[in-house]
């Protein structure tokens, strides 16, 4: 078990078109069996870190360290790193316990101390009533729980899982989730998590790192990342149907400060604390996120209002997405399946002040 | 323009893919099929088009027998989930492919392009070439290809599912306003439950050899007609329990871990279930599993108490795994609630939502 | 790895470069420097390693023979058409083979076409000669060795395309169909299109083959139609060979592939690392 420290890491991969920054500075901290992952589009960094970690790339610059313990110039073998890939990679032509129990029979472990190894993770993984098959015969869960198992069986210090769920369908997905979760608790490994899908991110971690153009945009819990997202990408990134963001003129009527939307009838009003924020910044002008989970139809309490048109009703079994449309400008909501808004009817849509996050429109930082 | 039937069609390979498979897709209709992958919801695509010979049965385009008719006189356009757009080509000569095919001449080429293109918004893109532009970016270009021909039948095969979030729910927008798309008959093929309820005027779930329900999307959520069905729509999955019927019909008990648990049977299930054998599978939705504060009244649910097992804050919706009697109910719940595994709560079930169905097979009992 | 061992590794790679260097570029080197040496100079028992005396003449002076440019002539003539045709037969079948005949059979027939090439080409030299013998043209044509040549060339050529073509996706040309192109059309817009850069690389290999081919050129031509293989041993003075000459023609003789090599070494790698076109 191990303390994973990311000092200042920089990546510079060589490339014809000059040199390309993959990784910028990146500080992270990831506590003794904590649950980290690591959420970023692709492109923004994120395999190119997870490779740093388990060695399979050299460092440009910074420092890791595994516990107080530099790893820099370690191979994968002596940093005690497991890593479960995106493919099962399984051997088709060995049967599962065989699968599982290869890692311990390449370190030359004696037969009766690998049968009885295999058993614990195939128990732990709830594999156990497989052991003798095939892979092939095996569905795409399962072949993923294997895949996991052959990882664990090492007893590694870190534990790395890349986009190990993208192959799923979408209601095992879910199962599989908890199911990790779940491993994850009884074993209490430092696990680092790499995925582009947000969903899979919040229910799986502790902490979620967000990247994007090889730098740490924000590195918090699923609240902090959704309620005070560090700028407009963590905001747009996480949550889904995605924010709903408005250009914005900060307008002061009475002492009032409402942030209104040109050319619509938009305009929101926020917390008191962002009103200040906003006041001590100026400017003339701000970059609005809502989330559509926050925008009612229903009546609520202590509420702004806004009075839209219906573009779309979109009905989804649990929920209705709702489109709306004021001269051009197009934003969501969530309601109830059974929502009472047909396309083109007008309705008031209430939100709660402390639900509007504020922008800066130029560094699209949050104001706060 | 026409209507498209199949007429228990039946195309396998090692095994029967599509088994005595009928369908008709009216003009103007918009038929979602989404079912698991590997399910045969590509092959059924493909065999529409005329890629795929029939084992037996017929397609009929506009009342047409098309069956010996090959793909390219079939008017037929179809999007590939790996959107299949030629590399050697830039965007432009892949929309107008269809155009060239038909040796339509310049002027009304490139006018027809540049409208499907200004329609896609993939105007400034017409240049390039397929690997210089985003994974949206080329599911319109594939979709621009399909609307230049102006065909009689779309066929969509996963057309958004690889893209982001984002670009998903502008497409899914898009979808649902092309006039293009809206006046012909469309089949659009997915694996995703609620792109399939937002866009399908009716929907198709498909198992195996087929399709286990068709209807539109209020129907095949709320009035599922097998357990295949329920299981496939909605995130998280349906609470699945197998329970045994009281003698008296009023109440099933579900046995697990030990222990063992009562749900009332809501009055009007009551006829349904006595004809039932002893065993069921009782279907809950997790959105119909409320968690109640402490002294709120029970408003027609059923109360249980539990214990929190995991509780997940995930996008918008949180999701609760509570354990009672042995038995684990997911539920959904607000993202922003607070439980702790381990602490006492108390479920609101609805049980005028339960489903029930047979032990043997999975079919709804009362649907 | 640590960073000693990748030092290690590196040096390493470096020096077997180094010596694979020196064992392939020696005899480039010494034929160069042969092709400008005197008479006097070629066949001393101790070499020497620079002329001691430059004779650049020496490349006008294979030319004096107009043997040599007409064999150089004859040797484009013959590979060149029978690149032509090799590509074009083997394309055809490639094509058939990749698409139309899959399975058991498919997988022989194409094995069996390949294994065409591996029999010694010694074995059927003499039978070679009376079957062209029988026919209107003889054997000292062109046409005769254009059409031998194709007994090596198709196989690989069509194996070549063959793999080719099942790496072009199959997709592409479904979704041409779809658009409206019938299946021969369909090949034309999209599927050559896509195994272009192959198609240059088994021309450039058919093109080298039929270019430097001796054996059967020597046994069955040399009057009327005389490629340059067969053209170099005749640069003798007596008993003794020029070889200074024989180094001069040969290198002039090596320059049409490596142009042909460099026009088309873009197209070269692209086919030869196929899988390229998709995405």
């Amino acid at each position: 078990m191990a303390r994973v420290t990311l000092d200042t890491v920089n990546k510079i991969y060589p490339s014809r078109h000059g040199p390309v920054h993959a990784v910028q500075d990146l500080d992270i901290t990831i506590e003794d069996g904590e649950f980290v992952a690591v959420l970023g589009p692709s492109g923004c960094g994120k395999t190119s870190t997870l490779r740093m970690i388990v060695g399979l790339e050299t460092i440009t610059g910074g420092t890791i360290r595994f516990d107080d313990r530099p790893v820099n110039e370690l191979t994968p073998e002596q940093r005690n790193v497991a890593m479960a890939f995106e493919t099962y990679a399984l051997y088709p032509n060995f049967t599962i316990a065989e699968n599982l129990g290869f890692p311990l029979e390449v370190r030359g472990v004696d037969r009766k101390a690998r049968e009885a190894e295999v058993l614990r993770v195939a128990r732990l993984l709830r594999i156990e009533d497989i052991l003798g098959h095939k892979p092939a015969h095996l569905s795409g869960g399962q072949q993923q729980r294997v895949s996991l198992g052959r990882a664990l069986i090492r007893d590694p210090a870190v534990f790395i899982l890349d986009e190990v769920m993208s192959h799923l369908d979408a209601h095992l997905k879910l199962q599989m989730l908890f199911e990790l979760k779940r491993i994850h608790q009884s074993m209490g490994k430092t696990m680092v998590y790499v995925t582009h899908d947000q969903m899979e991110a919040l229910a799986l971690a502790d902490r979620v790192a967000v990247m994007s153009n090889a730098r740490l945009q924000q590195f918090g819990t699923r609240d902090e990342l959704y309620h005070a997202p560090a700028n407009r990408f963590v905001a747009d990134f996480i949550g889904e149907p995605p924010t709903n963001f408005f250009d914005a003129e900060v307008t002061e009527t009475a002492g009032e400060i409402a942030l209104a939307v040109p050319g619509t009838d938009l305009a929101f009003t926020t917390s008191p604390a962002r009103v200040a924020a906003l006041r001590n910044r100026g400017g003339k002008r701000a970059i609005v996120g809502i989330r559509p989970q926050n925008l009612f139809i229903t009546p609520l309490d202590d509420a702004g209002s806004v009075t839209a048109t219906v573009a779309l009703n979109e009905y989804l079994g649990e929920q209705s997405i709702l489109t709306f449309d004021d001269k051009g400008v197009s934003f969501r909501a969530l309601a109830p399946p059974d929502a009472d808004a047909k396309t083109g009817a007008t309705v008031a849509v209430r939100y709660r002040p402390a639900d509007v996050m504020v922008f800066d429109t130029d560094t699209e930082a949050l104001v706060a | 323009m026409a209507r498209l039937e199949l007429q228990e069609i039946c195309k396998g390979f090692d095994e029967p893919v599509l088994d005595r498979l009928s369908l008709t897709v009216e003009e103007g209709e918009f038929f979602v099929v989404v079912g698991p992958s590997g399910i045969g919801k590509t092959t059924l695509l493909r065999c529409v088009a005329g890629l795929e010979v029939l084992d037996a049965g017929r397609v009929l385009i506009g009342g047409t027998d098309v069956t010996r008719i090959p793909p390219y006189r079939r008017r037929v356009a179809m999007t590939f989930e790996s959107y299949a757009l030629y590399p050697h080509l830039t965007v432009f000569e892949n929309i107008a492919s269809p155009l060239r095919a038909r040796k339509a001449d310049r002027a009304a080429l490139e006018r027809r392009v540049g409208e499907v293109a200004r329609l896609l918004r993939i105007d400034q893109l017409l240049d390039r070439k397929p690997h210089e532009i985003s994974g949206g970016q080329k599911q319109r270009t594939a979709l621009g290809r399909t609307l230049v021909a102006e065909p009689d039948i779309f066929l969509l095969d996963e057309p958004i599912s690889h893209l982001d979030a984002k670009i998903r729910h502008e497409l899914r927008r898009q979808f649902h306003t092309l006039e293009e798309l809206r006046r012909v008959a469309t089949i659009y093929v997915t694996h995703d439950y609620a792109e399939a309820l937002s866009l399908g005027d009716r929907i198709g779930i498909m198992g195996r050899g087929g399709l286990e329900q068709v209807g539109t999307a209020r129907e095949v959520f709320q009035r599922p007609t097998s357990l295949f069905v329920a299981r496939h729509m909605g995130q998280p999955s349906i609470n699945e329990l197998a329970c045994e019927l009281a003698a008296e019909g009023d109440a099933v008990r579900a046995v697990a871990g030990g222990g063992s648990v009562a749900f009332a049977v809501a009055p009007a299930h009551r006829a349904a279930l006595n004809g039932g054998t002893g065993r069921l599978t009782v279907g809950i939705r997790p959105q119909h599993i409320a968690v109640l504060p402490e002294g709120a009244a029970a408003d027609g649910r059923q109360i249980v108490e539990a214990r929190v097992e995991i509780f997940e804050a995930l996008g918008a919706t949180g999701v609760l795994i509570a354990e009672t009697g042995g038995v684990s109910l997911t539920a959904l719940t607000s993202p922003d609630a607070r439980f702790e595994p381990g602490q006492p709560i108390r479920l609101g079930l609805a049980t005028d939502s339960f489903l029930y169905f047979g032990a043997d097979g999975g079919r709804n009992l009362h649907g | 790895m640590t960073a000693a061992n990748v030092k290690l590794v590196k040096t390493l790679v470096l020096a077997f470069l180094a010596i694979w260097l020196v064992f392939t570029g020696f005899p480039l080197f010494f034929m160069i420097v042969t092709s400008l040496k005197p008479v006097e100079e070629i066949n001393r028992m101790v070499p020497t390693f620079w002329p001691e005396t430059m004779r650049p003449q020496n490349y006008a002076g294979i030319f004096a023979d107009p043997g040599s440019l007409k064999s150089l002539v004859d040797s484009l003539i013959v590979s060149s058409a029978n690149t032509v045709l090799s590509l074009f037969l083997g394309t055809l079948a490639g094509y058939a083979l990749a698409r139309w005949v899959r399975g058991v059979v498919g997988e022989n027939l194409a094995f069996f076409i390949l294994s065409n090439r591996m029999f010694p080409p010694v074995a059927i030299l003499i039978p070679m000669f009376f079957l062209f013998d029988a026919t209107p043209w003889g054997t000292d044509s062109y046409v005769s060795l254009i059409v031998l040549y194709l007994v090596f060339n198709m196989p690989l050529a069509t194996w070549l395309m063959m793999v080719f073509f099942r790496d072009a996706p199959r997709e592409l040309e479904e979704a041409a169909y779809l658009d409206g192109y019938s299946p021969f059309r369909a090949f034309f817009k999209v599927t050559l299109p896509l195994v272009f850069p192959g198609m240059i690389s088994v021309a450039m290999l058919c093109w080298i083959f039929a270019w430097n081919e001796y054996l059967f050129a020597n046994l069955l031509t040399g009057t009327t139609v005389k490629t340059f293989p067969v053209h170099i041993p005749t640069f003798t003075l007596g008993s003794q060979t020029l070889w200074n000459l024989v180094m001069a023609f040969s290198l002039v003789a090596m320059l049409p592939p490596v142009i042909l090599f460099i026009v088309l070494r873009r197209y070269m790698v692209r086919g030869l690392s196929l899988g390229v076109v998709k995405g």
